[in-house]
C-alpha cells in the first residue's frame, strides 16, 4: 500500500544516494534489509520495527513483541519470491513474522528447535523456503518452512555453542558454522560430520562470510582482532591465505557484494568505524590498511547492510548505499561514491556475481499495515487467536496504547531524522537538536517546533502527504479570551521551496467569529507568503501569531535574523497567559488517524516528569533533558561498590558492606535494583523459581550477566550496551525504564508469580574490621623480641631461634638454628671452616631458604636472614670488637662504617693500626698443604709482620671480602703455597648471601623496616634499614635523601618563620662560611639552617653530624639539598 | 572487633586505614568522607568531610611523612586534597581535569615522592605531584579508550637504585624515578602498565595485558617486593587472574580462580606483606586468597556481612 498517492521506485528514492541518520530510541540489537532494499527491519525487546527508508519521517511499523530477551538476530527473507517473511529470534525460538499480516497477528510460524538461545539465521542464498539456524546449544539445525514444525537437519559441534551459520552463497549444499574458535563446513548431503574444520582463532569466532565470487573461499573474523581468509577448495586449510590484524577484536567481516573488498567492523574501539578494505589477491599478513573508513558514529557499529539498485544487465549497473546501526541509536545511511566501489576492483563490465536472489523484488513498503488489519471479522479473528499461540498483543494493550500520545512520539522521530549533511557529524548540540534554524524540509521542521511549543498539540503528522493538523488556544475569542483553535495545513509537496503555499484551514467553531477566522487565515497567508519567499518554513511564525498575535510585520529578513527574533519571542512567550493553560485541561483528546496509519506506536504514558514537561511553559532546557533523542556523551562510569575490603596495615581487614533486607529473597526476579540501575542490574534468582518464571529470570539476565557463559561474547555486548544505556545518566532514561518495568508487570501479572522489586533493597551499611594476622606470615611480637644486631651472627640466629620457636614457628625456629650452625665458621674436630661455597652454605641450602620463605612471602623472614647473613654484620662486629665500643646484646647505633676495605686478591679488611688486625691464616696443622676445598686456620699468632697490610680504598671493584671474625685476643696470618690457594680462597671466603643479589636483599629489608614502623617498631625499623647502606651511602648520603624529603615540603604546612624577614635574611647566609647562598644548598629540616652545598660536605668529611651553628640539631641525618 | 553501623547515609564506597591502623576514612554516594579515630576495640567519628558534588568512589591516605594528608576521587570529577592541621581538616587542593567521574586516586609509595595517580571515566589517568612550596604539577594521558576504572603503583624496587646512584653521585636523577610504573584498568577489558619515562616527563605504555573478557573493575600492584610481581585484576566478567612477572620476563597470567566468581568482582586488595589478597564482589562477600608453596591459590577466609 503506497502512502500519498505518490509512487515510489527505486530510482526516484530521495534516500539513495543521500546522507540519512534516524535516531532510534529502542535498544535494537538487530537488523536487516527488505528484499527490494526499500525497508530495513529493526528487532528490539518491544518488537520489530519497520522502517520505510524512503519515508524515513514516518514512525515506524511496529510489531509489538515484548520478550524479556535480547534478539540476537533479524533477517529479512532475501528472496524476491518472499518478500514478506522476516525471523527474528527470541531466545531458543525464531519467530517468522509474514508483514502481509496484520501486525497483531503477524507471526505466522514459531520455529521450535532449540533447547537455548539462538545466536544467528541465515536464509539459503537459493532456496526461499530453507534457512538455518544456530545456537548455544551447539546445534545447527536446517528449516524447511513448508514444514515447519520441525527442523529437516541437524548438526552439531557437541563441544562449543555456535556463534554463526552461513550457507555458501555459490553451492547450494554447503554451509559453515563457527564454535567457539573453529569453524565446521558440513554438506548437507553428508550427514552428521563435518567434512572439513579450521582450527582458526585464538579466540571466539564473531563471524564467518563466505565470498560472492569464489564457491570455497570464506572470511572469518574473531575477538583475537584477526580477519583471516581460507579456501578449502584443495584441502583442509591450515593456515588462512591472508590475515588482517587489527587493533580491535572484530564483530563482523563480510565480502562486499561488489568488487572483491570486504568490510569489518569492530566489536568495539576502531574509532566506532567500519573500514572497507581491499581483499584483492593479497596473501600473508598485513595490518588493518583500509581503503575507505566510514565514520560518524560515536559508539561502536553493532550491525550494517548494504542497500542496492540496478541489476545484471549487459553491464552491472548495480549501485550501493551502506546503512549502518549504531549503539549510539543512530541508523545511518552513507552514500558510497563510484571511488569506493572502484577501489576494490568493482568491475562494472563483468557480471561475476550470480543473479542475487532479491533481483526483482517489488519495491514496495511493508511500513504500512495491510490494509483488512482491523477490519478483519471477529471470527477471523479468534480463529487466529486460537490457532496462533503467539498472538502477540492483548488487545486491551492495543487499546490502551492508541490512547497514548502518538503526536508526541511522531515529533519526536521527526527530531532524530537528518538528511543530507546535516546527517554528518556535528549539528547537534548537546540536547540533540540543532543551532540553526534553517530547516531544509518539513520534518525537521516540525521536528524543531516540538521542542518550542509544549502547549500546541500536533494531532496529526503525515510528513510525506504533507498533513498537520494542530490545536492550540489563542486570544481569538471575545474580549480576547483564550479559545480553542484547530488548524488543518495541508502543504506543497516541495514546501518550504517552490513557491507554492500551503493550505490552511481553520475548523469551524462557534467560540470563534467566521469574521475572526478569515482574519486569521489572510495572517497565516501573508505570513506564509513572507517565508516561502525566502525558501523558509512559515510554522513557527504561524504558531506564534496564532498563540500571540505576532503578526507578519514583526518579521524582517533583511535586518533581522529569524533566528535572533525566535530568542526575543521566547521570553515574550514565557509571559503570555495562553501558555499557562494546558491545553488539555480542556478534557477534549481529539485524535484523528486516518487509517492507514494505525500503527501502533510503544508505550509512552504521561508519568511525573512526562507530564510537568508538557505543563511547564516553554521550558526549553527541561524538555529537551527528556527528549528521546537527547544524545549524550557516555558516562562509562561504573556503578560505585557497595561492598568491599581493604588491608589495614598490620593485618587488620576493613571490611564494608552493603546491608541488604531478607526479605529480598523472596521475591522472584527482574528484579532491577533500581537504585543501582546506574550499572547493576542484577537480578536475584532464588531457586524456587516455576518454569515460566524462569525463563523470564534467564532472559532478564542476560543483561544482567548472569547467562553470560550461555552468550559468551554476545552476553558481554548486550550487557555493554544495557549498561551504557544504564547510566546514561539522563531522565528520560529513567523514564522509559519505568516503563518496562511497567510493561513488564502489566504482561507479566497476569502469568503471576512476578513482582517487580522496587528500591528497597538497600537498608544501610556497615564497616567492620576483621583481625587476618594469622594469615600474614610477618609477625609483630617475633619482631619485638628478634635480634638483628650487636652479637656475632650465630648468636643472633640461636637467640631468634629460640624466640621463633618460643611462639610456635618451628619451620622458622629450624632455619635460624640451620643458620647458626654454618655461620660459624669454625669446625670443631680439624680447623676451621668456612661455609660458603659447602652446600649447606650459600650454594644450596640459603638459597633453599630464601626460595621457601619467599614462596610464604614471608619478608620478615626474608629480611632478617638478609641481614643476618649480611657481611655488614660481620664487619661491623668485627671492627666493634676491635674497638670495643660494643658489648653484645646492646643495639648497635653507631654510625656507618667509614673506611671500605676491598680485597682484589687477597688483600685483607684492616684497620687501625696493624698490630690488632687479624689475619687469616692458611696453614695445615702438619705444615702442608691441605686440599683446596677447605681450608685450615691455625689458632697460632704467628707473628709475620712481612704481609702485605693493605689499605686500599678501590673503588672500581666493590668486591667485599667476606671474613668472619671470632674474637681471639690475637691472629697473626700466614700465607704458605698461597699461589695454588689463589682461586680457592675467594671461592671459600663466599659471603653467604649473593652479593650479585643485593638488590633484592635491599628490597626484602625496606620492606620489612616499612612494616616495622607500621607496628611502630621505630629502632628495629632502623635497625633493619641501616644494612640497606653501604658506607658509601653515607658519603653521598644527603642526596639520598633529598628525594624523600623534597616532596614533604610541598605538603607540608610551610613553617611560617621561612617567610618572616627576619629569619629570611638569616636563613640566607650558609652557617659554616657566612657567605649568603644563592643556588644549590643544603637546609635541615629541622632546625632550617643552610649552607652551601660544599660546605655542608666539607662539615660533614670533617665526622661531625651536627648543625655547624651549634643548635644541636643532628643535620646531616635530615638535611635536604635543594637548589 | 571494630563494627561501624550506617556511618553513611547511603552505600560505602571505600573505607582505608592510615598508616598507623589508628585512622579510619570512609567515603560514600552520600558526598561525603568520614574520618574515624579507632582506638582498640572503640571508634570515635572525628570529622565528616564535605564538598564534593558527587559519591565519592575512593580515599586514599598520604604516607605520614608527608603530613596528614587525604586524596579523595569522586563522581563529579575532582579530586580533593584534604589535611588535617591540629586537628582542623581544611581542603588544601582540589584537581579537576578531568571531564567524568575520577574512579580511583592513589597515593604512590613514599619513595616516589608524594605522586598521586587519579583514574577516570573519561579515558584518562593523570599523575599529580606534589612539590616544593605547594606547587603541584600534574601529567595525563590517555589510557582506556572508554574509561578508566582502576589504578595502581608499583612498589618501588630497590633495584639498584639505591646503590647505583650512590656510586655515580648524581643527585639530579632521582634514585627512584628510574622505575616508576603503574598499571590501570579500563572499561576496554584491558589492563595496561605504564612506565614513567623521565626523559619525556610522561607515562609511557610498556605492557597491554588481555584476558579479561569485560570490563576491569579494579587493579592491585601487590606491595611486596619478592623475585615476581604480582597484579591482581578484578573484572566485571566475575573473574580476578593474577599477573606474575619475574625479573623482566613477560607477564603470566594465572586465573585466580579456575570457575567464574558468582558474581561481578568489584575490589581486589593486597596485604602490605604477606601477598594475601581479599576480593570482593557483587554477591557482597569477601574471600581472602593465599598462593600456596606450590603457586597455586586457595581461599583462606570468607567474611560476610
Amino acid at each position: 500500500m503506497e502512502k500519498a498517492g505518490r509512487k515510489r521506485t527505486v530510482s526516484n528514492s530521495m534516500t539513495f544516494g543521500n546522507t540519512l541518520s534516524v535516531r532510534v530510541d529502542e535498544d535494537v540489537s538487530a537488523m536487516s534489509i527488505s528484499p527490494s532494499g526499500r525497508d530495513v527491519v529493526l528487532a528490539s525487546k518491544q518488537g520489530l520495527f519497520v522502517v520505510d527508508l524512503d519515508d524515513p519521517f514516518s514512525l515506524p511499523r511496529w510489531l509489538y513483541h515484548k520478550t524479556s530477551w535480547e534478539v540476537a538476530d533479524v533477517q529479512w527473507s532475501p528472496h524476491a519470491s518472499r518478500p514478506y517473511w522476516v525471523v527474528s529470534t527470541s531466545n531458543q525460538k525464531a519467530m517468522v513474522w509474514n508483514l502481509s499480516l496484520p501486525s497483531a497477528n503477524a507471526v505466522e510460524h514459531v520455529l521450535h528447535g532449540h533447547f537455548r538461545a539462538i545466536t544467528d539465521i541465515n536464509f539459503h542464498p537459493q532456496h526461499p523456503d530453507v534457512l538455518a539456524t544456530c545456537s548455544v546449544d551447539t546445534y545447527v539445525l536446517n528449516w524447511d518452512l513448508r514444514d515447519p514444525s520441525k527442523p529437516s537437519q541437524l548438526f552439531s559441534d557437541w563441544i562449543s555453542g555456535a556463534s554463526q551459520v552461513k550457507w555458501n552463497r555459490i553451492n547450494p549444499n554447503i554451509l559453515a558454522s563457527s564454535h567457539d574458535r573453529r569453524v565446521h563446513l558440513w554438506d548437507i548431503r553428508k550427514g552428521s560430520v563435518p567434512f572439513c574444520t579450521i582450527n582458526a582463532h585464538s579466540r571466539k569466532i564473531n563471524g564467518i562470510n563466505f565470498s560472492f565470487l569464489e564457491e570455497t573461499q570464506l572470511v572469518t573474523c574473531s575477538s583475537d582482532g584477526t580477519v583471516k581468509f581460507w579456501d578449502y577448495g584443495k584441502e583442509i586449510p591450515q593456515e588462512p591465505n591472508f590475515t588482517i590484524n587489527t587493533e580491535f577484536p572484530v564483530w563482523r567481516a563480510r565480502y562486499t557484494p561488489f568488487g572483491n573488498g570486504c568490510v569489518i567492523m569492530p566489536l568495539r574501539g576502531g574509532n566506532n568505524s567500519v573500514f572497507l578494505v581491499d581483499r584483492g589477491d593479497k596473501r600473508g599478513i598485513s595490518k588493518l590498511n583500509p581503503v575507505y573508513e566510514f565514520n560518524a558514529h560515536t559508539e561502536p557499529v553493532h550491525e550494517f547492510l548494504w542497500r542496492s539498485r540496478g541489476g545484471y544487465n549487459e553491464i552491472d549497473d548495480r549501485e550501493f548505499q551502506l546503512i549502518t546501526w549504531s549503539k549510539d541509536h543512530d541508523l545511518r545511511l552513507w552514500p558510497v561514491s563510484e571511488d569506493i566501489l572502484q577501489s576494490v576492483h568493482f568491475d562494472r563490465s563483468k557480471c561475476s556475481n550470480p543473479i542475487s536472489s532479491r533481483y526483482g523484488a517489488p519495491y514496495i513498503s511493508y511500513w504500512s499495515e495491510p490494509l483488512h488489519g482491523f477490519s478483519m471479522s471477529p471470527q477471523y479473528k479468534s480463529f487466529l487467536n486460537n490457532t496462533n499461540r503467539y498472538m502477540s498483543v492483548p488487545s486491551a494493550l492495543v487499546n490502551r496504547q492508541r490512547k497514548l500520545n502518538l503526536q508526541e512520539r511522531q515529533l519526536r522521530w521527526l527530531q532524530g531524522v537528518r538528511m543530507g549533511n546535516r546527517a554528518g557529524i556535528g549539528g547537534l548540540d548537546m540536547f540533540g537538536y540543532y543551532d540553526s534554524e534553517i530547516c531544509f524540509n518539513l520534518g525537521e521542521e516540525l521536528g524543531a517546533l516540538a521542542n518550542k511549543f509544549p502547549k500546541v498539540r500536533f494531532e496529526k503528522i503525515n510528513v510525506s502527504a504533507g498533513i498537520c493538523i494542530m490545536s492550540m488556544i489563542g486570544p481569538w475569542g471575545e474580549n480576547g479570551d483564550g479559545v480553542f483553535i484547530r488548524l488543518n495545513i495541508s502543504f506543497p509537496p516541495m514546501y518550504p521551496q517552490g513557491g507554492t503555499l500551503p493550505e490552511f484551514n481553520i475548523e469551524e467553531s462557534l467560540s470563534i467569529s467566521e469574521e475572526e477566522q478569515l482574519k486569521i487565515k489572510k495572517e497565516l497567508i501573508k505570513i506564509a507568503e513572507k517565508f516561502i519567499s525566502v525558501e523558509r518554513g512559515c510554522l513557527e511564525a504561524c504558531i506564534r501569531f496564532l498563540l500571540d498575535q505576532v503578526t507578519s510585520d514583526e518579521y524582517n529578513f533583511e535586518s533581522v535574523e529569524q533566528d535572533n527574533l525566535n530568542e526575543e519571542n521566547i521570553e515574550l512567550f514565557n509571559d503570555s497567559k495562553y501558555l499557562e493553560n494546558s491545553i488539555s485541561d480542556n478534557g477534549d483528546e481529539p485524535l484523528s488517524i486516518s487509517s492507514d496509519e494505525e500503527y501502533i506506536i510503544p508505550e509512552f504514558e504521561d508519568d511525573e516528569n512526562n507530564g510537568r514537561t508538557r505543563v511547564d511553559g516553554v521550558a526549553q532546557n527541561d524538555f529537551s533533558l527528556s527528549s528521546p533523542i537527547a544524545r549524550t556523551v557516555l558516562d562509562s562510569t561504573p556503578f560505585g561498590l557497595g561492598c568491599g575490603a581493604r588491608w589495614g596495615p598490620d593485618g587488620d581487614l576493613v571490611c564494608f558492606f552493603e546491608k541488604k533486607e531478607r526479605k529480598e529473597e523472596t521475591y522472584n526476579d527482574i528484579g532491577i535494583h533500581k537504585r543501582n540501575d546506574r550499572f547493576r542490574l542484577r537480578v536475584s534468582r532464588p531457586i524456587h523459581l516455576g518454569t515460566n518464571t524462569s525463563n523470564h529470570g534467564e532472559g532478564s539476565s542476560s543483561s544482567d550477566s548472569e547467562s553470560g557463559s550461555d552468550y559468551g561474547d554476545d552476553a558481554s555486548k548486550w550487557i555493554l550496551t544495557e549498561r551504557f544505556k544504564d547510566h546514561m545518566g539522563f531522565k528520560q532514561r529513567t523514564i522509559s525504564e519505568n516503563h518496562k518495568s511497567v510493561n513488564e508487570s502489566s504482561i507479566n501479572g497476569g502469568g503471576g508469580g512476578t513482582e517487580i522489586q522496587s528500591d528497597t533493597s538497600y537498608v544501610g551499611n556497615v564497616v567492620t574490621f576483621k583481625d587476618y594476622r594469622h594469615l600474614i606470615p610477618s609477625r609483630r611480637e617475633l619482631a619485638l623480641e628478634y635480634k638483628i644486631m650487636g652479637d656475632t651472627t650465630e648468636n643472633l640466629a640461636k637467640h631468634n631461634a629460640k624466640i621463633a620457636a618460643k611462639y610456635g614457628y618451628f619451620d622458622v625456629a629450624d632455619c635460624w638454628r640451620l643458620l647458626s650452625m654454618i655461620d660459624s665458621p669454625f669446625l670443631n674436630s680439624d680447623g676451621h671452616y668456612f661455609w660458603g661455597s659447602h652446600p649447606f652454605g650459600r650454594q644450596w641450602m640459603v638459597s633453599t631458604m630464601f626460595n621457601y620463605f619467599e614462596k610464604q612471602h614471608n619478608v620478615q623472614m626474608l629480611a632478617n636472614m638478609s641481614c643476618l647473613l649480611s657481611d655488614w654484620l660481620r664487619r661491623k662486629v668485627g671492627e666493634a670488637e676491635k674497638g670495643c665500643q660494643l658489648t653484645p646484646g646492646i643495639r648497635l647505633l653507631t654510625p656507618f662504617p667509614k673506611a671500605i676495605i676491598t680485597s682484589q686478591t687477597r688483600e685483607i679488611y684492616e684497620k687501625g693500626d696493624g698490630l690488632n688486625s687479624y689475619r687469616p691464616s692458611v696453614k695445615s696443622h702438619d705444615g702442608r698443604v691441605t686440599q683446596p676445598s677447605s681450608i685450615v686456620y691455625s689458632d697460632s699468632i704467628v707473628e709475620n709482620h712481612n704481609v702485605n697490610l693493605n689499605h686500599t680504598t678501590s673503588n672500581s671493584n666493590l668486591i667485599h671480602a667476606n671474613y668472619n671474625y671470632r674474637a681471639p685476643p690475637r691472629l697473626k696470618v700466614e700465607f704458605l703455597n698461597e699461589d695454588l690457594f689463589e682461586t680457592q680462597q675467594k671461592q671459600n671466603y663466599l659471603p653467604l648471601l649473593d652479593p650479585s643479589k643485593e638488590n633484592k636483599y635491599q628490597a626484602y629489608r625496606s620492606q620489612y623496616a616499612q612494616v616495622l614502623f607500621t607496628w611502630g617498631l621505630n629502632m628495629e625499623s632502623l635497625e633493619v634499614m641501616k644494612y640497606n647502606y653501604s658506607p658509601l651511602d653515607h658519603e653521598l648520603g644527603p642526596s639520598v635523601f633529598s628525594e624523600h624529603y623534597s616532596a614533604a615540603i610541598g605538603l607540608r604546612p610551610v613553617p611560617s618563620r621561612l617567610f618572616e624577614r627576619k629569619n629570611y635574611i638569616l636563613l640566607r647566609q650558609c652557617n659554616f662560611c657566612g657567605l649568603s647562598v644563592k643556588g644549590r644548598f643544603t637546609t635541615c629540616t629541622k632546625c632550617e639552617h643552610i649552607y652551601h652545598v660544599g660546605c655542608a660536605e666539607e662539615w660533614c668529611t670533617e665526622g661531625v653530624d651536627e648543625c655547624s651553628s651549634g643548635c644541636g640539631c643532628h643535620c646531616l641525618l635530615d638535611s635536604v639539598t635543594a637548589s | 572487633m571494630v563494627s561501624i553501623n550506617n556511618a553513611h547515609d547511603d552505600l560505602i564506597h571505600d573505607a582505608v586505614l592510615d598508616y598507623y591502623g589508628k585512622r579510619l576514612a570512609t567515603c560514600s554516594s552520600d558526598k561525603t568522607i568520614k574520618i574515624f579515630e579507632i582506638d582498640g576495640e572503640s571508634h570515635k567519628l572525628v570529622e565528616t568531610l564535605r564538598g564534593h558534588d558527587g559519591p565519592v568512589w575512593q580515599v586514599s591516605w598520604a604516607h605520614p611523612k608527608f603530613g596528614v594528608i587525604l586524596a579523595s576521587a569522586s563522581y563529579d570529577g575532582k579530586v580533593f586534597i584534604w589535611r588535617e592541621d591540629n586537628g582542623v581538616w581544611t581542603n588544601i587542593a582540589q584537581h579537576s581535569i578531568h571531564q567524568a567521574s575520577v574512579n580511583s586516586a592513589i597515593w604512590a609509595p613514599q619513595e616516589y615522592s608524594a605522586l598521586l595517580a587519579c583514574a577516570s571515566s573519561d579515558g584518562k589517568v593523570s599523575v599529580l605531584e606534589f612539590k616544593d612550596g605547594g606547587k603541584i604539577e600534574s601529567i595525563d594521558f590517555p589510557a582506556h579508550e572508554i574509561g578508566v576504572n582502576s589504578v595502581s603503583w608499583s612498589p618501588p624496587s630497590v633495584s639498584g637504585s639505591l646503590v647505583q646512584t650512590s656510586i655515580t653521585g648524581s643527585s639530579k636523577s632521582s634514585p627512584t624515578h628510574n622505575n616508576i610504573r603503574i598499571v590501570t584498568g579500563g572499561c576496554d577489558n584491558f589492563v595496561k602498565i605504564w612506565k614513567y619515562d623521565a626523559d619525556a616527563n610522561n607515562y609511557v605504555l610498556e605492557e597491554t595485558l588481555d584476558g579479561h573478557t569485560d570490563w576491569v573493575r579494579d587493579v592491585a600492584w601487590s606491595p611486596s617486593v619478592l623475585s615476581k610481581s604480582y597484579i591482581a585484576s578484578a573484572s566485571q566478567d566475575k573473574t580476578v587472574i593474577i599477573w606474575t612477572q619475574e625479573g623482566t620476563k613477560s607477564w603470566k597470567k594465572k586465573l585466580l580462580r579456575e570457575d567464574a566468581f558468582p558474581d561481578i568482582i568489584w575490589r581486589v586488595s593486597w596485604s602490605l606483606s604477606g601477598n594475601v589478597l581479599a576480593v570482593s564482589g557483587g554477591d557482597n562477600k569477601i574471600t581472602l586468597w593465599k598462593e600456596n608453596i606450590n603457586g597455586d591459590w586457595e581461599q583462606s577466609g570468607e567474611v560476610e556481612e
